[in-house]
């Protein structure tokens, strides 16, 4: 077992392979009760398209969500039930690039480790389950449709991504989800979860010697049918966006919103580290758009918005600027952003906020498990590595190298959107 | 985990020294009795109060105060428990061990009563821009309320089911009061707020009882009357018949709400069978019989959530169903509601102890989740956590089969979607 250090604390994080060749990474606090336990496969909505040796697959969009769901039912009965009777917690969620089965347990630790893997890793599926299945998904499908900021972001997605599949809902659509056979779940299981595709992260009140041992006893004689190199096919975003201006209405919105998004690619900046990049941008529009800004007092005090927020996105090689605010002034506010980027610089005071901030947070994410296996999760599906950066990039950023990467956000490159009510029929 | 409590006849400050966090937090509660424009307008309080003042004039120079000063977050509050209303200004700050500054404790304290007790006002009104900003944001929030069909048909629900003012009450009911409200109305409730309420500090986290006593008593600037302790608790009356009641509307699923009274309960009743009850018929996840009667065996519903409200002793269900489905879900709900009175497995039951066991044990390693176990002992005369885990050991069956003779159902109301809406897509 090895121990990586968390750099700027006294945490570290201990290290070993399963003899499956699993990867398990593991955080331990012993002031804690609970522990996390996570399984976490290396494919989410976004990986319709893929390779095995030569052969290219393609499945539709909302399969990952789908398999998630179909899991918990196991031969006998629901898997949620025996880890009911272990006393533990049991959840699951699909996202862009990841699937995460995940156990909340203060009983029966290692038994719930054993049962997480044993359920994820056997095979078994049918028919019957998949139809049972469809009508519960096509409920969660509907029930963000009665939601006008869901289906405003999903129409933001299909207007500002040209090729990504990240402008597909990770739930897949009505179409998509009818669509989904046996046949797609057994494809996707067989490429996609196996151990070399996944990782564990426990986080927690456990001890981390004998997690080792129970975990390498466990998949000591779990073996996998050998296939061929499993590849998705990456989708490289272009600059384009499919239009610069879209409006949706809604009978369920009130109030309009409006959405001011810029689009950049990141081999248009300088810096070719992604991480600097964004957090750069991020302390910059925190700068200049946050709640400590002139320019946020100005548009709320003077209600030209009543609600305002910025954010930096990352999409396959696309780096977007968001600025969403509720208002019934569009233009002017578009206007009043567009003159304020023109010309932004962060300052060192600015900046040392912002540094003061991050070394709070810092701190504060040791507080609770859940949030230091997030950031755990979302670093190794990122970055391979299971430490976050973050803190670390804004201690080493100055406003010279801050406002050097913003001086390379294309402004020219935008599309606004607008969310309006529609007018109702009596309800 | 330790509780201390010190009465100073006005405010009684609460101390929960706990070690296992790198966060502390000081909330103060202003608690009166529920009246429908005096929680419309501390509401507006809550944003005003933490928005500005004469130190900090508006929210950017507060936010650039707390970054400056470690101060993770700092908000108000408002809710309405019973036939109590509590406005809350809350602060949640990093450990002062780790921070290098000795006096940081005492400088957060002193900022929170700052900004309370020093607002600015002109002409006995709030700042107006401030004040204009705020309210604008409320309406609109308020408002936005009409397009979402769960707030909907819960509160048509709950107006319904009772017509006892403090449990039927929403704020969207006011937003006319709201938008009437003037700056210098609104100072006014502020002065009743600060003189009318009883007031309760809690501070929690690693923190030094003694060393918080001394800094709060310095600091306490609240000239409010002295301090009276309130009776949460009321009622909805029962209906022999229940009411059922269909609304058309224009979404893409329909929006079920059942209401339950539920009459008598002992304490015991309430604190130790009532979990049981809500872990069998819900919280178990996909086993509970709620789920498994709805969802599992018959795919209408992706969600349905159980909630008990202890102040008002009544109980809710809820789910977003497929159209056309709805009384079909009504039937299947009532079929769990009956089978809760003579049907439940050892497993069902055992699986409720674990769940509660594991949940209680969950809650302390969340600070917010020990402060609101701790509000409930204080406010609420529950147990504390140790006699919590010893006495639901006590629960047994036929405790959990007698509470569940005690539910009349009062209310059925059904937002229904709009079949053409969903075929749009």
């Amino acid at each position: 077992m090895k121990e990586i250090k968390i750099n700027n604390s006294d945490e570290k994080i201990y290290t070993f392979n399963a003899p499956t060749k699993l990867p398990v990474y593991m955080w331990v606090n012993d002031k804690k009760e609970n522990t996390y336990i996570s399984l976490v496969v290396r494919y989410g909505s976004t990986g319709t398209d893929f390779k095995i040796g030569n052969v290219t697959y393609n499945v539709p969009t909302g399969v990952a969500h789908y398999l998630e769901h179909i899991k918990f039912h196991v031969k006998d009965g629901e898997i949620s039930d025996q880890f009911l009777d272990l006393g533990c917690d049991t959840n699951a969620y699909t996202s862009l690039r990841e699937t995460v089965f995940e156990v909340f347990a203060n009983n029966n630790i290692y038994d719930a480790t054993r049962l997480l893997l044993n359920f994820v890793y056997e095979e078994y599926f049918t028919k019957k389950m998949i139809e049972d299945e469809r009508g519960i998904i096509l409920e969660e499908a509907n029930s963000s449709k009665d939601n006008p900021s869901y289906v405003f972001y999903m129409e933001y997605l299909k207007n500002y991504l040209v090729n990504s599949n990240v402008r597909n809902p990770v739930i897949g659509t009505e179409k998509d989800i009818k669509q989904i056979t046996l046949g797609d779940i057994q494809l996707i299981y067989n490429s996609f979860y196996r151990p070399e595709n996944m990782f564990m992260v426990i986080t927690g009140n456990f001890d981390p010697k004998k997690m080792e041992e129970i975990i390498c006893d466990n998949e000591k004689n779990r073996e996998f049918k050998p296939i061929k190199t499993v590849k998705v096919i990456e989708k490289i975003e272009k600059k384009d966006l499919n239009t610069k201006k879209y409006s949706i209405k809604s009978k369920a919105c009130i109030n309009t919103t409006a959405r001011l998004s810029f689009k950049t690619m990141l081999k248009e900046f300088k810096c070719k580290d992604k991480d600097t990049i964004l957090t750069a941008l991020r302390c910059i529009l925190s700068a200049k758009f946050g709640s400590t800004s002139d320019f946020n007092e100005h548009l709320l005090q003077n209600n030209f918005a009543t609600y305002f927020y910025d954010s930096v996105l990352y999409d396959d090689g696309a780096v977007g600027i968001d600025f969403c605010f509720q208002t019934e002034e569009v233009d002017k506010v578009k206007k009043l952003i567009l003159k304020e980027l023109k010309d932004i610089k962060i300052t060192k005071e600015e900046l040392k906020r912002i540094q003061t901030v991050s070394d709070a947070n810092f701190i504060m994410k040791f507080d609770n498990i859940y949030n230091v296996a997030a950031s755990m999760i979302t670093s190794l599906i990122e970055n391979n590595d299971p430490v976050s950066k973050t803190n670390q990039i804004i201690k080493n950023l100055t406003v010279e190298k801050i406002n050097e990467i913003y001086s390379h956000v294309d402004l020219n490159n935008y599309m606004i959107g607008t969310l309006k009510p529609e007018k109702k029929e009596a309800k | 985990m330790k509780f201390k409590k010190y009465d100073h006849g006005k405010y009684n400050l609460h101390v929960i020294e706990v070690d296992t966090f790198r966060s502390c937090g000081i909330e103060i509660i202003f608690r009166s009795l529920f009246d429908s424009k005096k929680a419309a307008a501390y509401s507006l309080l809550c944003d005003i109060l933490t928005d500005q003042c004469k130190k900090y004039p508006t929210r950017k120079y507060i936010s650039r105060h707390m970054e400056e000063s470690y101060i993770l977050d700092f908000y108000g509050s408002f809710n309405i428990n019973g036939k109590v209303m509590s406005t809350s200004i809350v602060c949640d700050y990093v450990d002062p061990k780790y921070i290098k500054d000795k006096n940081y404790l005492e400088k957060t304290v002193e900022f929170v009563f700052d900004v309370i007790t020093n607002p600015i006002v002109t002409d006995n009104g709030f700042d107006e821009k401030t004040f204009k900003m705020i309210k604008e944001r409320h309406i609109k929030s308020l408002m936005g309320l009409d397009g979402n069909n769960r707030f909907l048909s819960s509160d048509n629900a709950q107006k319904n089911f009772t017509k006892n003012p403090a449990i039927r009450f929403h704020l969207h009911d006011m937003i006319d009061f709201i938008n009437n409200l003037t700056k210098e109305e609104l100072y006014s409730y502020y002065q009743d707020l600060i003189k009318e309420s009883s007031v309760d500090i809690f501070v929690s986290g690693s923190t030094d009882a003694i060393k918080v006593n001394e800094i709060i008593k310095k600091y306490y600037s609240i000239n409010n009357s002295n301090y009276v302790k309130y009776n949460h608790l009321t009622y909805a009356k029962n209906r022999f018949i229940p009411k059922t009641k269909f609304k058309k509307s224009s979404f893409k699923q329909s929006s079920l709400v059942m209401i339950y009274n539920v009459n008598c309960l002992t304490m015991f009743e309430r604190e130790f069978v009532m979990p049981y009850y809500l872990n069998i018929i819900n919280n178990n996840g996909l086993s509970s019989k709620l789920y498994q009667n709805l969802r599992e065996k018959n795919s209408l519903c992706y969600n349905v959530n159980t909630t008990y409200f202890n102040s008002g002793n009544y109980l809710v269900i809820k789910s977003t169903l497929n159209v056309g489905k709805e009384r079909k879900a009504i039937r299947l709900v009532k079929k769990a509601v009956k089978d809760m009175k003579n049907n439940i497995t050892d497993k069902e039951f055992v699986g409720a102890y674990y769940n509660y066991q594991s949940s209680l044990k969950g809650m302390l390693d969340s600070l917010s989740a020990i402060s609101r176990l701790y509000f409930n002992i204080y406010y609420g005369g529950f147990s504390d956590y140790n006699t919590k885990l010893k006495s639901f050991k006590k629960v047994t069956l036929s405790d959990v089969y007698k509470l569940a003779n005690k539910l009349r159902l009062n209310t059925v109301y059904v937002l229904k979607g709009d079949i053409n809406e969903r075929n749009q897509d």
